[in-house]
């Protein structure tokens, strides 16, 4: 694997040497569908109608555990974004970011894929990508078009 | 607000200037600020009868840190971590104290050395869900922006022209952190920090600490020939959001002004001068709009027209506000106080605004996900 080496990595101790890759899904927040693909999964509640991700037990707002999975959309809108070029130092920078809403009401955070912002315009559509390297689960967003 | 409650004033302010101070210890930093408090309040130290300190990442106890070295141990110390907010929200614990009658004097701190942790980014919570995805503070600044100048039109030199009205007001301010002026030019060519933001669009890292006496109004003349009440105080936590925002609208500002414009019977109208949370420079636009100083979208009209600068009919943050004065996150509440407070007293020197009679103080923040912000305390004070 090559990695870039984080700047000041001399302050890291060695358990965190690795460049930030971003959170790690839980096992409750990914599914498969019958194609295989991977994709994300939150709860929403049967009292409230509150959806929320990651997916929770309880629900924050009527505190209902009458709670049912959701499988969120892989398809949505890019709300808005930017490019980080400073960040805490197990992070490699630059890297884009963004907020992403879904068609089930429900907006997400996370790492966009894109070289640069350029190629990047408010409202426009993206994937939602979720990815397995080495057992782990994440995900991204894939600009469209 | 409670119909029985007793008119509060301020009659002691204190501040250091705020910068790089590395090589002194919190109390060090504090105490300058609580001396000049309690001597311009004209009260020994050992009337104070509880402390309401404020400070976010400069360890714990930091009130109790300092009443070693000021006089004052053995009193009940609050300390009060609200993020950005923190010493605003001790300035609220404070006022509510001697409001009610528990208390006649109260001493409120705001402290902060961020250079303790080096510089960069805030360090926030690996526990959050967005953090853990790369957040960063300036990220979430950033993203309002680039939402604001896609639905509204503005342009980076808007963005820009904040930072230039901070660092010349801040010019005229020998406690700020950068008291130089600068340029659309100079501000749209530094560092990328997160785009369209810039390094000369977000507050600086540095060190700082400010101090209030609040007394009874009717004991105030005793200690200050001119004492300025407090008109109003409020404090507004997040609202949870899981789905869609607009980034656009600063909810909690908007609803924690509105509160504090009822209860204390005073509309926007009635400013005279503001101190608002300018981390970022899209922060002081956003604002704007939340406090009800123009209309949604007119802020960078209301900014190029001078309403907002000195000369204007509200001059918003003539201190040089976060972006020059600087923001050590825990001190910023109590800093702004302290500016407001001279404003209306008529101390201000060249960055004095004329005859202002209403000022008010804004401060909110904390990146955690789900809100807006996590905190957000607002205060009205008038001569």
């Amino acid at each position: 694997m090559t990695s870039p080496t984080p700047k000041a990595n001399h302050k890291i101790q060695s358990a965190a040497l690795q460049p930030h890759e971003g959170r790690t899904l839980k096992a409750n927040e990914v599914v498969v569908d019958t194609q295989g693909h991977l994709l994300l999964n939150a709860s929403k509640c049967k009292d409230c109608d509150l959806s929320v991700f990651p997916p929770s037990a309880v629900c924050p707002n009527c505190l209902s555990e009458n709670q049912q999975a959701l499988r969120l959309s892989s398809s949505g809108k890019l709300y808005s974004y930017t490019q980080i070029h400073i960040a805490p130092p197990t992070w490699v920078v630059p890297y884009i970011i963004g907020y992403v809403d879904l068609p089930e009401g429900v907006r997400l955070f996370g790492k966009v894929d894109a070289k640069s912002t350029e190629v990047l315009k408010v409202d426009m559509p993206v994937k939602v990508v979720v990815t397995e390297s080495e057992g782990q689960y994440r995900y991204s967003f894939a600009p469209q078009g | 607000m409670n119909n029985n409650f007793r008119s509060v004033s301020v009659v002691g302010t204190g501040i250091v200037k705020f910068g790089k101070h590395r090589d002194l210890t919190v109390p060090e930093l504090a105490r300058p600020a609580v001396m000049n408090a309690l001597r311009e309040a004209q009260v020994s130290q050992k009337d104070i009868q509880a402390i309401y300190s404020g400070a976010a990442i400069s360890g714990w106890m930091a009130g109790q840190r300092v009443a070693r070295e000021t006089g004052m141990s053995g009193v009940p110390i609050i300390n009060c971590e609200n993020a950005c907010s923190s010493s605003a929200t001790a300035f609220r614990e404070a006022w509510i104290a001697v409001a009610c009658g528990m208390i006649d004097y109260a001493l409120v701190l705001g402290v902060e050395q961020l250079t303790r942790l080096g510089g960069g980014t805030l360090p926030l919570d690996q526990e959050d869900i967005e953090v853990s995805n790369g957040m960063v503070m300036p990220g979430l600044y950033a993203m309002r922006a680039q939402r604001y100048m896609n639905d509204f039109g503005a342009t980076s030199e808007d963005l820009a022209s904040v930072a230039v009205k901070a660092r010349r007001h801040g010019s005229l301010n020998p406690d700020a952190q950068i008291c130089t002026e600068t340029t659309v030019e100079e501000v749209l060519g530094s560092r990328r920090i997160a785009d369209p933001l810039t390094l000369l669009q977000c507050c600086p890292t540095g060190d700082g600490a400010a101090a209030l006496v609040l007394c009874p109004t009717d004991r105030a003349p005793k200690h200050n020939p001119k004492p300025i009440k407090v008109l109003g105080s409020h404090l507004a936590s997040g609202k949870y959001i899981p789905g869609f925002r607009d980034m656009t609208i600063p909810e909690i500002t908007v609803r924690c002004s509105r509160e504090l414009y009822e209860e204390a019977g005073v509309g926007p109208e009635d400013l005279d001068v503001v101190e608002c949370h300018d981390a970022f420079t899209i922060a002081e636009l956003l604002y704007y709009e939340a406090l009800g100083l123009c209309e949604r979208g007119d802020a960078p009209k209301l900014l190029h027209d001078g309403t907002t600068s000195l000369g204007g009919r509200v001059p918003v943050n003539p201190s040089g506000g976060l972006l020059s004065k600087g923001h050590p996150v825990g001190a910023s509440g109590a800093a702004q106080m302290v500016e407001i407070v001279r404003q209306l007293q008529g101390r201000c020197g060249h960055r004095q605004v004329a005859d202002a009679k209403i000022g008010l103080t804004h401060v909110t923040g904390g990146g955690t996900y789900g809100f807006d912000h996590g905190a957000c305390a607002i205060h009205l004070f008038g001569r």
